[in-house]
This record gives structure tokens, sequence and C-alpha cells, in this order.
């Protein structure tokens, strides 16, 4: 029975090959398996046979090519004659195959011979290698999805596990999602018919429909967005057809078919629009160029989509898919090795952008970024400055090990499936990844509550009680927030003398940028807010014009920028009135006289989104648009502002001043990650993404 | 692989050091293991070299040996006086011991007794105190202040010499407990046995020049995917041999180096745990033992025997590669009925309240051989600082994909939560198993001035990094 091992398959000839679920166990290679293995119990050779394994590559010599028994951990490299020695397990499990993996060639194997036979001479292992022109004519394949997996065309059918957590991610999502549809064509999709566009200061008109291949609809036009701004032409026609994308599309909607990059990101349509982010995208990457500042797949990300053409039911080309694993020969795959799915160099491709100024008349600050390019999104390199790096990459923690599964395959979910070609080798625990990526995004994965924290200490003395807050950057490889710069991170401190909030006469606070219903200045009036209701408080603050010379990314660290350039001025809470009576006309009545200071911010309690000027501080990467307004959509900034995020490790200490109270006050303390700026989600009628990150008191 | 070897037996000692033998107990190890076949006999016990009451003195040498793996095969490694595991120390609550470690290695050595609380001098770590010299001695002196199931081992080039067979048990007993028949000390380790040679090109080589015996440090229990062969005192399923009508009590140990145990069957009581009895018995179905861990189970034995198995488990977050396996039995012989088990007063101490405020956050991460503790690696590490006296809350957090048991020398804590869970019962433990993800709230109240190490116990993380130093203070 084994002497039937010793003959080769026509792997990469063999496309059919998928792995069967538990109704149709109707897989060629795994009935092969059955039919071949040894019975359990056989009688089975004690000393492992040696073998001379040749390794050819177009017929030549493969050096360097690596040995792989399935199943098995070891590994052999061929030396420059494309020689190596072998000496197989015995105690592997399933099918007994010896591949080898180059990364010029799709993998390709052999079965192993019976080890109770005559050794032969040598074996041999062909492999071919796969062209390397990107095929602009191929047409990326369909991910399935949990409950559309029936078919062997999608990968949902046989990596289940893996489809299941993709299809509950933002990366699934990446080119539907209302609040980058909302930013890149300068909607309000919330505000849903015209009544309430109108009210939030909209425009009720036409525009393209996401995914909709071209279908137009009438939405609210509101805001800032990608098309209106960078395309004179669309400001009056949502119809229009752009010729400045941002390249949004580039890694929001990476999988439109034809030409790669620089597309519109409406026009996203199909799998493009409904999976974004999607298994046959990523798994096309062949490399990562870090040196290209751009992201997404016209610039960091090189894709390979196979250009071999192909007449069988895998489709019209040969199957080619880059992954992490040099020992997967399932020819439905075509599968190539490729680090960059290990070391987070795949991440980077979309997690790190430096962008020149789109703004039309606008440039960067040379004297700023003298490279020309605005920090965007640094995740990256943050992680790569850290002292996790580089051992400890992205998946560590953004992919934990996902139990119950042997391998991607679901290979243990499934019966009447040995171990093999079909359905892959059972991997080590903890080899499987979670594809959610999990993070802000999933509150359930718990990810906020171990990013950072919080420690408190307060005295009391005769001018109050005196409190120091020191927030540390104690889980994440990155700066925290990163990612995304209209992020923020808010500190909150309150202090209280049985249940009841003393009132804070000083210390540090949220910046303006943090949440009020009106804001004004020093010279404005304060004495008439007609949007204030009674209970409302009015925190107010003085400012003496020096700049907080604080230790963030980059050159608001290192030394670069002095603190004026670092752009966060000093600003120190003065005091605080509560609202008890307001005029027609906005005149209104408070608890104390409100203290003199440079602003003041109407704050409703009721909202608990608002937290300008309270006592506390914030954490943020803030871009600025021409008008120096804080937190504009990347697209429309001109430069960095501040970037006072924390890097990893890093702590920063604040403190605060309550009007004494007792004699033993409790402080709380409490961060919350707010993933999209209050004004923002005020203009676009987003539901609240604020979440508390974790909290102490004492 | 498991069950071909299923029969055989064990790990054995041979080549004891120069000092004379330490005295065994009837049907101690160490002999011809065919000799003794599947039979769960407890290590040998030290004999006190002080015969003042109140006092235990003993001399400890640590020395190359020779195992005897199950199948024959004999590798190099290390034992305390000769045996492994080491002699079990056995003292009375309130006793002085005093030990004298003798370091016939070729490599320093020190002795950690794992979760004592003691003078941070005697700890055994290297903070800030070197170790025991190869040809030198040490004495160290503590007194024995919690009830309780212990273990000792050595901190340096830690994961290397625990697995090389540096490990032993110490036991302090409070005179007030109730005597129970039968007592066993049962020590966990699982060994990776000798693979043919496969002539892997890019196969690596130990790093250490210690003996590297297959015994869980490369590629061991779970992480790797491999199931080390769980040994019961260095024999494969043995079987506990008592009178039925009687009870019995097994104080276990996990010494392996990063393999974690599920053991599930017939658990009998949970009576104790890491720091002695617990507050509440409990009544597993299964119980986890991180490397480190102790448990205390009690039986009640009737004429039927029982299984405690070995489940298949993973700190790398997926069923382990492997089947359920017999870890040791128990067989009583006679007909006699299951007595009342002994009344052990347990404390019935509620889990105490959160107070709110955190002292000190550590969060493991870590990946691919670099761990990490609040992003730092040992010994370029931040020293926390708490008060003797004051009870504190530290905040322990995993990032990483795997799990990490947590282990705080020289302090024992009460874990308020997990996840923000409370446990179902007070627990009080000096090594806490982090799964992926966790969270735990612990509340110790610290009383020995000096530098604690805080580590994963899974050695090869602790040496690849993940170790931090918590300094105690005296009250101000």
């Amino acid at each position: 029975m084994m002497g039937e091992m010793t003959r080769r398959l026509p792997l990469l000839l063999t496309l059919a090959l998928g792995c069967a679920p538990k109704e149709a166990p109707d897989s060629s290679a795994a009935q092969e398996t059955a039919e071949t293995s040894p019975p359990l119990g056989e009688t089975a050779p004690t000393t492992a046979p040696t073998y001379i394994v040749r390794v050819t590559l177009d017929g030549e010599p493969a050096a360097g090519a690596k040995l792989s028994q399935g199943g098995h951990a070891a590994r052999w490299l061929t030396d420059a004659a494309g020689l190596a020695q072998i000496t197989p397990s015995l105690d592997v499990e399933g099918e007994q195959v010896l591949m080898a993996s180059h990364p010029e060639a799709r993998i390709g194997g052999i079965y192993l011979p019976d080890p109770g036979d005559t050794a032969p001479e040598e074996l041999l292992i062909e492999l071919s290698r796969f062209l390397t022109r990107d095929n602009i004519e191929y047409a990326f394949q369909d991910p399935g999805e949990p409950t559309r997996n029936d078919n062997t065309s999608q990968c949902a059918h046989c990596h289940i596990t893996l489809n299941n957590a993709w299809f509950e991610s933002a990366h699934r999502s990446a080119a539907k999602n209302p609040t980058v549809l909302d930013v890149y064509a300068g909607l309000a999709s919330a505000r849903a018919d015209e009544a309430a566009c109108a009210e939030a200061g909209g425009e009720w008109r036409a525009a393209r429909t996401p995914g909709g291949e071209g279908l137009s609809a009438e939405t609210c036009h509101l805001g800032a967005g990608v098309l209106p701004d960078l395309n004179p032409e669309c400001k009056d026609d949502g119809l229009c057809d752009p010729t400045q994308t941002g390249l949004c599309a580039d890694c929001h909607a990476p999988g439109i078919n034809g030409r790669l990059g620089g597309r519109d990101l409406l026009d996203a349509t199909g799998y493009a629009y409904d999976f974004g982010v999607h298994c046959d995208v990523c798994h096309k990457v062949e490399s990562v160029d870090l040196s290209n500042p751009n992201p997404g797949v016209a610039g960091a990300l090189k894709l390979l989509r196979p250009a071999e053409p192909l007449d069988g039911p895998s489709g019209p080309w040969l199957p080619l898919t880059f992954g992490p694993y040099d020992d997967v020969l399932n020819p439905r795959m075509g599968s190539v090795a490729r680090d960059l799915f290990h070391d987070g160099s795949l991440c980077a491709g979309c997690h790190e952008l430096r962008q020149e100024v789109l703004v039309p008349g606008e440039s960067v600050d040379l004297s700023r970024w003298p490279e020309g390019r605005l920090p965007i999104h640094t995740t990256y390199s943050e992680w790569a400055a850290s002292p996790f790096a580089p051992e400890v990459s992205c998946g560590a923690c953004h992919m934990p090990a996902l139990g119950d599964v042997g391998n991607s395959a679901d290979l243990v979910n499934l019966v009447d499936i040995q171990p093999g070609i079909a359905g892959g080798w059972v991997r080590p625990p903890g080899s499987v990844r979670d594809h959610a990526w999990v993070g802000p995004r999933q509150p359930e994965s718990g990810m906020l509550q171990l990013a950072a924290s919080l420690s408190v200490v307060s005295a009391n003395s005769a001018e109050g009680l005196d409190v120091a807050v020191t927030v540390t950057n104690s889980g994440p490889a990155h700066a925290l927030p990163t990612g995304e710069p209209m992020r923020a991170v808010i500190l909150r401190v309150e202090a209280l003398c049985d249940g009841a909030a003393l009132p804070a006469i000083g210390g540090d606070v949220v910046p303006e940028w943090g949440g009020a219903v009106a804001l004004r200045r020093a010279g404005e009036d304060w004495t008439r807010f007609p949007e204030a209701k009674v209970g409302d408080v009015l925190r107010v603050v003085s400012r003496t014009g020096a700049f907080v010379d604080y230790a963030g990314w980059g050159p608001f660290g290192d030394g670069s920028f002095d603190a004026t350039q670092k752009g966060i001025l000093e600003e120190r809470l003065v005091g605080e009135a509560v609202v008890l009576a307001v005029t027609a006309d906005g005149l209104l009545t408070l608890d104390v006289p409100l203290p003199e200071g440079d602003a003041v911010a109407l704050i409703r309690p009721s909202d608990p989104d608002q937290h300008a000027l309270a006592p506390g501080w914030a954490f943020a990467r803030v871009l600025i648009d021409k008008e120096s307004t804080p937190f504009a959509p990347h697209h429309a900034a001109i430069d960095v502002q501040s970037d006072n995020r924390l890097l990893p490790g890093a702590s920063a200490t604040t403190t605060h001043r309550f009007a004494g109270g007792c004699d033993a006050p409790v402080v709380r303390a409490w961060l919350i990650h707010r993933p999209f700026p209050y004004t923002l989600t005020a203009e676009r009628g987003w539901a609240s993404g604020d979440q508390t990150m974790t909290e102490t008191w004492r | 692989m498991r069950s071909a070897l299923a029969l055989l037996a064990a790990v054995a000692c041979t080549g004891a050091p120069e000092k004379a033998e330490p005295p065994k107990e009837s049907g101690a190890d160490s002999s011809p293991v065919e000799e003794e076949l599947a039979v769960l006999v407890s290590p040998a016990e030290a004999i006190d070299e002080d015969p003042a009451p109140g006092a235990f003195m003993l001399t400890l040498t640590a020395a190359p040996a020779e195992h005897v793996l199950p199948g024959g095969e004999i590798v190099a490694g290390y034992a305390y006086n000769g045996q492994t595991p080491g002699p079990t120390i056995r003292v009375s609550l309130g006793d002085t011991v005093t030990v004298t470690l003798v370091n016939q290695l070729d490599q320093p050595t020190t002795v950690h007794w794992h979760g004592l609380v003691l003078p941070w001098e005697a700890d055994g770590a290297t903070w800030m105190l070197g170790g025991v010299a190869p040809g030198a001695s040490r004495t160290v002196t503590f007194r024995a202040t919690k009830a309780g199931t212990f273990w000792y081992h050595p901190h340096m080039n830690t994961d290397r010499q625990v697995d090389a067979g540096l490990y032993g048990v110490l036991i302090v007993e409070d005179p007030a407990e109730p005597k129970v028949e039968n007592e066993r000390v049962i020590v966990l380790d699982d060994w990776i046995l000798p693979q043919p040679e496969n002539g892997a090109l890019d196969s690596s080589a130990p790093d250490s020049a210690s003996p590297a015996p297959p015994h869980a440090g490369d590629g061991g229990h779970g992480e790797s995917g491999e199931e080390g062969l769980w040994l019961v005192n260095g024999r494969v399923a043995p079987t506990v041999e008592m009178l039925s009508g009687e009870s019995l009590r097994a104080r276990i140990v996990n010494v392996s180096n990063r393999g974690y145990v599920l053991l599930g069957g017939a658990l009998g009581a949970q009576i104790a745990s890491d720091q002695g009895l617990l507050d509440t018995p409990l009544a597993p179905e299964t119980l986890l033992l991180a490397p480190g861990d102790r448990a205390e189970l009690l039986w009640a034995m009737g004429a039927d025997g029982l299984t405690v198995w070995d489940l298949p488990y993973s700190h790398a977050g997926g069923a382990s590669v492997g089947d359920e396996a017999a870890l040791f039995s128990v067989a009583p012989e006679g007909d006699a009925a299951a007595p009342e088990p002994p009344a052990f007063v347990h404390p019935g101490g509620a889990v105490s309240a959160d107070p709110g405020f955190t002292a000190l956050y550590y969060t493991f991460a870590g990946d691919d051989g670099a761990w990490f503790i609040n992003g730092e690696q040992y010994p370029e590490v931040t020293v926390g600082q708490v008060s003797a006296g004051q009870a504190v809350v530290i905040e322990a957090r995993n990032l990483s994909a795997v799990e990490h048991p947590l282990h705080l020398h020289g302090l024992a804590f009460e874990v308020l939560s997990v996840n923000g869970v409370a446990p179902a019962a007070r627990a009080v433990e000096d090594t806490l198993n982090l799964r992926a993800r966790d969270r735990a709230r612990l509340l110790l109240t610290p009383t020995e001035p000096g530098f604690w190490m805080v580590h994963c116990h899974i050695l090869e993380h602790e040496e690849g990094g993940m170790m931090t130093v918590l300094e105690v203070v005296e009250a101000p």
C-alpha cells in the first residue's frame, strides 16, 4: 500500500482540489489518503530512512530551497547544487509529503516513499518560476461569507473560521464604511431626509450611490470631503467624475479589478465594495516597498495577480497565493511563502501614510516637514521604533491565536479529512491567528482596556485638593492613540466628597475640541448664551500665551521643534459655574460669578461626550486645515499642529486642583478613546464612538 | 508515542554527588525503576540535620546527575542531593529553616523558595545578589510562616537548570490540620523524548552550556504543539496504593518549564492552592496547573479506584495536539466504604472589595522569544515600589497571544477579579495564569522589604526578558 505513495503526483496540474466540508467529503486527495495511509497498529520501521533530495527551478539547481515534511517542524535547505539530505519523521499523521519552497516558485512537492521500500537514489522536486508580471485582467476572487460558502471558488469554503472573523472585521467593511464614504464624498448620510439635512445646514441633492455602479440618489451634502474639496468640479455636482481621489480607494477598496491604485472609491462595486480588504487582495501581495510613502495597492503594496492562463475549474488563471507558510501544497492555492505575513510589513502597506498637501493652492511647510509630506498614519514606524520591534509584530496583539482549529482551513473541524495536501497540516497551537484584527472597533476584545494605565496622587492643601494623574501607554507597541489622526484619547478627572463633585478651580484641562455646546474667547460676550439651558456648566480657562513643551511623536519629541512649534497652548482652569436660569435672549444667571479668563466653554452635562475645558487632558495628533481648524480630515490637512500622543511606554502627568471639601475626598480619573472629533461627529450625525478605556479612583 | 511508552518508566538519577546520599523514605525514588514500576511514591524526604525542636537544617547539594528516561536512555542533567525531584523538605509552621546550598555544578546557581514569604536575601533571586559560584556554598535562614505546599528551584539560568532536574518540594505543615492517612507529594514535569537525528540544516542547538535533556525545554508542551510526556515523580502514569476506607491528600506541584497540565477526571475536593488552605474548598471538574502552580486534592476513598487525567491544553490559544492521558491513578485495596473526609477548617473569607485604585500595572507582551513586562526586558527594567504594610492593588494584563503564569516572589496576593469578574471564592496565590487579554486585579499587603522578582513562570519567557522587579520599602 505504501508503495503507491512513491509515485509523484502532478500536483500543479491537479487544480480541482479543495477541502471538503462536512457534508461533502469528496476531495480526491482525501480519498487517496484514506486508501494509502498505513493502518493503525501496523508495524512501522523504527529507524527513519535518509534521502537525498534534488530541487530544481525551471530545470536548474534550486539553491536555498526550503524543504519540509508535511505536519513536521523540521526544515532542510538545499545547497548550491539544489541538494539536501533529509530524514523524515516517522511520527507524522496523514499523508507523507515532502515539499519544497522557493521565493520565485509556487510550492511543489512529492509523496515520500514508504520507509519500508528500497530507497530511490534521490528524490526530485521540480519547481517552476511564476510570472512576475501583474495581470490586469485577473478578477479578484470571491472571499465568500459565513452564510455563502458552498462553492470551492470561495475562500470561506475551507477557511471557515478565518472568514467568519474577517467578515465581522473593519477590514471587510473598509469600502462601505459610512464614515469613510461621508468624508470621501462630503456627505452626511445619517441625515436621511431633506429636513434633517437642512436643519444641519446641508444640501439635499443627488450623489453617486456607493457600490451602485453609477446609480445616483438624493442625499445630504454637508461638510468637508475628498471629492468636493479636491475636485472643484464636484463641489456642486455630486455626480462628477473626479480627477483627485486622495488615494483613499488604494487601501479602502484595494480589490477594484483592473488598474491598481488611484481609483475612485465610488467605483468600488461587487466584491470590492462589499468586502473591502479581503482575502484575495492581501494574499496577492508579493512584497511591500516600505520606501514608498504612498500606501495601498499602487504604493507600498506590490500585488502580483497570476498571469499564467489555465483552462480548468479553478478559473482562467493558474492560482497564485502569497501567505505565511512554506508547506501549503494544495494546488487550488498556488502558494508561495512570504515573511511579510509575519513581520508586520504587510500592515505597513496601509498603516503608514505620509501625504503631500492635497488642497489646491496649498503646500507643505518645508521648514517643519523637510520631506515634503505630512505624517498622517505612522503606526508601523511607531512600532518599528519601539522596544517591541522586530520580534513582537502586529499580529502578536491584533491577531490573537484561535483555538479549536487545527489550521487555517479548519482541519480539525472537518470530518473525513486527514492532514494532507487538500486540508493542510495540523499546526501547532497558537499558529492559526484571528483575522478580525482586534482593536478599538471590537470592544469585546478588551484591547482598549489593556492599552493604558492610570495612577492618581492627591493631597489636601491650603488652596484645595491637589491632584496629579499619570497616564502611561502601558500596552501598545505604537503610540496611543494611533492610526487615523481623527482619534484622540481624553483624560477626565473629578473629585468627590460623599459622592458630590467638588468644584474644579485649577489645573490642566481638555482642549476646546473636547466638545462643547458653545465656545467663546476673551472679548466676546460671556453673559449671553442663547444655546444654554438650566443646569449647563460654564468652564473658564486662562492662557499665558506660553506653549506646553511636551515629549510627543517625531519632531514633537526629538528636539526638532520648540514648544511653540509643538502647538499646544498652556491653559489652566480658572473656575466654573452652573447655569441657574436663562432668559429668552440668552442672559444667564449663574450659581457663582464667572471668573475672568481667556476662553469659556458651555457644557451640557447630559451630553457625555462634551469634555471641553474640563479637568483633564487629551492626547492626539491634530491636523489643521488652511483655516487652522483642528482635526481636519487628512485630505484637507496642511500641517500637523500638535502631536502629544503617548509613545510606547511613555507617561504624562497632569495636575489639577479642586476646592477642598472633606477629609477623605475621592478622586476619579478615567480615559476615553474617541474615534472621531466631536465637531465632525455632530456635523455628520454619526453615533458617538467614545469608549471608556480604563478608570481609577482613590 | 505516549501510548507506546505508557508502561515504561521513568526518570531516575545516577551519579550522585560526593556527599552522602540523603536518607529515603520507604519506597522512595532513585532505585532501579523497573522494580517499582507504576507505583506512585512521594519523592524521598530530607532529613533534618538539626535535632533542636522548631528548627530544620539541610544541606542541599546541586550537582550533575544522569537521568534515566522512559525507555532506558540516559541523559545528562542536574539533581539536588542526587535525586529528581529533590528531597522534599517537610517542616512545621513556625519552624526556622536553615539550608546550605552547596554548588557542585559548573556554573553559578541559587535556590529560590517558590511561594514562601521570607527575607529577600534568602529568596534566591539574583537582583543585587550574586549566585553561588561553582564549588562555593551559601546558607540562608528563614521562618516558615504559612502552611502549604511550596517548592524550590534555581533562579539563575533558570530554564536550563530547572529543565536539567533541579527542583523539589517544601511542605509547611500546620499541626492544627487534621491528619490524613495517606499523603502523596506529586511532582509533575513533562519531558520531550529524544527524536531521531533529522539532519535538518537549520536546526538550532541549545544556546547554553547547561545539560539539555529533552525536558520540555526546546519545543516543549503547548507552544510547539508537541505534548511532552508527563511524568509523575519521574514515573509514567503511576498508581497510588492505599487501603479503602481511608483518605488521600495529594500535594501537586507543576514544575514544568512551560507545560500546562489540565487535570480532569475524579478530582475529589480541592482543599488548597498556592498559599495553603482555600477559604472555601472546591469540587473542580477540571483543574489547570500552570508552571509553578500547586494544588492539594483530597479524596475519601471507598473500594473504587479513580484516575486523574491530563487533558489536552495549550497555553498558546488552542486545544493542544494530543490525546488525554492518564496522569496517575488511585487503587484502593479492600472493600471498605468511603470514610468521612477529614474535617479541614477553611477560613471561609469572602472575596475582598476592590478599592478601585491601582498601584502598579504589569502588562505582559511579546512573541517569538522576545518577552516584555511593561515594554521592558529584564534586566533593563523600571523597579516598581510599594511600602510594607500598605495594601496595594496590582493590575496584571496580558496583551500577548499566549498565556503567562504571573509569579510574584515573596508576596502572596488575593485575586480580586479577572476581567472584572470576581472569583467564586476567595483565592490567595503566588502564581496566577493570565490568559490572552486577561486583566487580573490583585490585592496584596507586602510584609518583607526588599527587591522581589515579578515574572512569567514559563521559564523560557522569563529568560527571554519577561521579568521585572518590585521593591518593597519600609513603611514611612
